[in-house]
C-alpha cells in the first residue's frame, strides 16, 4: 500500500511562507487519514498545544479546534476519493487561511502493515510537539473547562459570588461564597475545591464547600442536584472525604479528558437553556 | 474610546470575467444587512489596483474558519436552521447560483456561534454575462438557483417564514441598496435603477417563485 501524505502547515506570516507542521493527512487504497497537534485518539482537540506556537490571542485558540475537526471530517468523507482529496487540499492554498497542506511524498507500506500506525510514525517524524505553557494553576484549569464547555459564555455567568440570606425570623444575615454561579432558568452553584493539596487545607476546602451547599440549597437559592464541585481530581486517599460532600454536591473532575463535555451533563444544561 | 488595528480581508476587484464585481458585492452586503442574513462583513476600499471590496475574515486575525465541507452540510443546517433558510431565501432573491462551499460556519466550539454566507459576486448583475441579462432573469420567476448546499436541508416552514419577512420589506429599503446616487465604475445610474426595480419586483414574488420551484427546493417538512 502507498500512502500519499501532505503536512499540514500553519504559516503565521504568509509573506514570508515558513510554515510549522502542525499535523499529516494521507490518502491510500480510498481511504484517508489524519494526525494533528492535540488530537486525541477519540479525536477530542486540545487547543493548547497550537496555542503554544501561535502568536495570537488564546481568545482565538478554538479555531485551530474547528480546523482540526475539519481535517477529521474530510479524512472520513472527501478524502477517500482521490480527486477530491487533492482538489480541497489545492484549494486550501488558494484560500490563503494560514493553514496548508503541503505535498509530502509517498510512503510506501509492506504488506500487511497497519496504515495507522504507519501514520502514527509519520506525524512524530513531521509534527514536534511544543512545550505548553499553561494552564498551571487549577483555577486556570478550571476556567478553561468552563469556557470549553461554553459555560462562562453564557448570559448571567459570575465569578466569585457572595450571596447573603436573611433568614426569615432571624435577625442575622448569613453569607455563602460561590466560586461560580450561573443564573439561568435553574441557577446552578459551583465551588471549586483542590483535593491534591495538604489535607488540613483539603478539609477546609470541603468542609466549606459543603457547608455553602447545604445553606444554599434550605434557603431555596439552589437544588440540590445544581450544586456542582469541581476538584482537581479525585486522589484514591480522598475518597472518603468526599463522602460528606457527595451528599450537598455533584462532583466534577476537571483532570477528565472529557471534563468540559461531562461539566455540561452534570450542570443539566440540556434543560437549562 | 478609539484604538486602531489591522483587519483582514479578501480583496476583491472588477475583472474581465465579472466586471462588476465591486458594485455586486457591495449591493449583496447592503441588501443582506438590510434583510438581517447572515454573511460576511466587507466594505469598499482603494488598493494600488483601484476600488476594490474587501471581505472581512471571519473569526480570528490570521486564521478564518475552513470552508464548509459538502459532508460538513447536514449538521450545519441542524446547528443553524434558521440561517440556513435565510440564506437560501436571500440567495434566491439575489440570483447567486454559486453559493457552493462560501459559508463559513463553527461547528464544534460550544460557546462559538457563527454561520456566514461569502462571496456574492456571480449575484445581481452577474448572474450572466451582459448585465441586463441578469437584470432580466432577476425580474422573472425563474429560480436562477438551481442548487444550493442546503436544498432539502431546509425546513420549509423556516423558509417560508424568511420568504414572507423579505417579501414584506418596504420597496425604498431595496431600491437604497442599489443605489450610488452616481455612476459607480461601469454601473451607470439607469442600470443601478433598473436593478433595483427587479429586485423590488423579485422580492415581491419571493413566495411565489419558491412555491413554484418547492420541489427542485426539497425543503424538510
Amino acid at each position: 500500500m502507498i500512502l500519499d501524505y501532505r503536512l499540514i502547515q500553519y504559516v503565521a506570516n504568509p509573506d514570508q511562507g515558513e510554515g510549522r507542521n502542525i499535523g499529516v493527512i494521507a490518502h491510500g487504497n480510498r481511504k484517508a487519514y489524519y494526525r494533528g497537534l492535540g488530537v486525541g485518539k477519540n479525536g477530542h482537540v486540545d487547543n493548547s498545544y497550537f496555542q503554544a506556537i501561535c502568536r495570537g490571542s488564546r481568545e482565538y485558540d478554538w479555531v485551530y479546534g474547528e480546523w482540526a475537526a475539519w481535517f477529521q471530517t474530510l479524512a472520513e468523507n472527501e478524502g477517500k476519493d482521490p480527486d477530491q482529496f487533492d482538489r480541497l487540499m489545492r484549494e486550501l492554498e488558494a484560500q490563503a487561511s494560514g493553514i496548508l497542506a503541503r505535498p509530502g511524498g509517498l510512503l510506501e507500506l509492506p504488506d500487511g502493515e497497519d496504515p495507522d500506525r504507519a501514520m502514527d510514525w509519520l506525524y512524530k517524524q513531521a509534527v514536534k510537539t511544543p512545550k505548553r505553557s499553561g494552564p498551571g494553576t487549577f483555577t486556570a484549569k478550571v476556567e478553561e473547562i468552563l469556557k470549553t464547555s461554553g459555560i462562562s459564555g453564557l448570559p448571567n455567568f459570575h465569578h466569585d459570588v457572595v450571596i447573603e440570606f436573611s433568614p426569615e425570623g432571624s435577625c442575622n444575615r448569613e453569607f455563602v461564597r460561590l466560586s461560580y454561579l450561573l443564573e439561568s432558568t435553574q441557577r446552578v452553584a459551583f465551588k471549586a475545591v483542590r483535593l491534591s493539596g495538604r489535607q488540613d487545607v483539603c478539609l477546609r476546602q470541603i468542609n466549606d464547600a459543603s457547608y455553602c451547599f447545604e445553606r444554599a440549597v434550605e434557603l431555596g437559592f439552589v437544588v440540590p442536584d445544581r450544586c456542582i464541585t469541581l476538584v482537581d481530581s479525585i486522589p484514591s486517599a480522598r475518597e472518603t472525604l468526599l463522602g460528606q460532600l457527595r451528599k450537598t454536591a455533584v462532583i466534577a473532575d476537571c483532570s477528565h479528558e472529557d471534563a468540559a463535555r461531562d461539566l455540561i451533563m452534570k450542570s443539566l444544561l440540556s434543560e437549562t437553556r | 474610546m478609539t484604538s486602531f488595528c489591522t483587519l483582514n480581508a479578501i480583496l476583491k476587484f472588477d475583472g474581465d470575467e465579472i466586471p462588476h464585481c465591486v458594485y455586486v458585492e457591495n449591493v449583496a452586503l447592503r441588501l443582506a444587512q438590510t434583510l438581517h442574513i447572515p454573511v460576511a462583513d466587507g466594505a469598499l476600499t482603494m488598493s494600488g489596483d483601484g476600488p476594490a471590496y474587501a471581505s472581512l475574515e471571519l473569526a480570528s486575525p490570521g486564521i478564518p474558519l475552513p470552508n464548509l465541507l459538502k459532508s460538513q452540510r447536514a449538521h450545519v443546517a441542524a446547528q443553524y436552521p434558521d440561517e440556513v433558510a435565510a440564506l437560501i431565501a436571500f440567495d434566491i432573491l439575489i440570483g447567486n447560483w454559486d453559493r457552493g462551499e462560501n459559508i463559513k460556519a463553527s461547528t464544534t466550539t460550544p460557546h462559538i456561534s457563527i454561520f456566514k454566507g461569502f462571496d456574492h459576486s456571480h449575484s445581481l448583475l452577474s448572474i450572466q454575462e451582459e448585465a441586463h441579462k441578469s437584470i432580466a432573469r432577476l425580474k422573472s420567476t425563474d429560480l436562477i438557483v438551481k442548487h444550493h448546499p442546503f436544498y432539502n436541508l431546509v425546513s420549509r416552514s423556516r423558509l417560508e417564514a424568511w420568504a414572507k419577512r423579505i417579501s414584506m420589506k418596504d420597496d425604498l429599503y431595496i431600491r437604497e441598496c442599489c443605489l450610488f446616487g452616481r455612476p459607480f465604475r461601469g454601473v451607470d445610474q439607469q442600470m443601478q435603477n433598473a436593478l433595483g426595480e427587479a429586485l423590488v419586483w423579485r422580492k415581491r414574488s419571493l413566495k411565489l417563485i419558491i412555491a413554484r420551484h418547492i420541489a427542485q427546493i426539497t425543503p424538510l417538512p
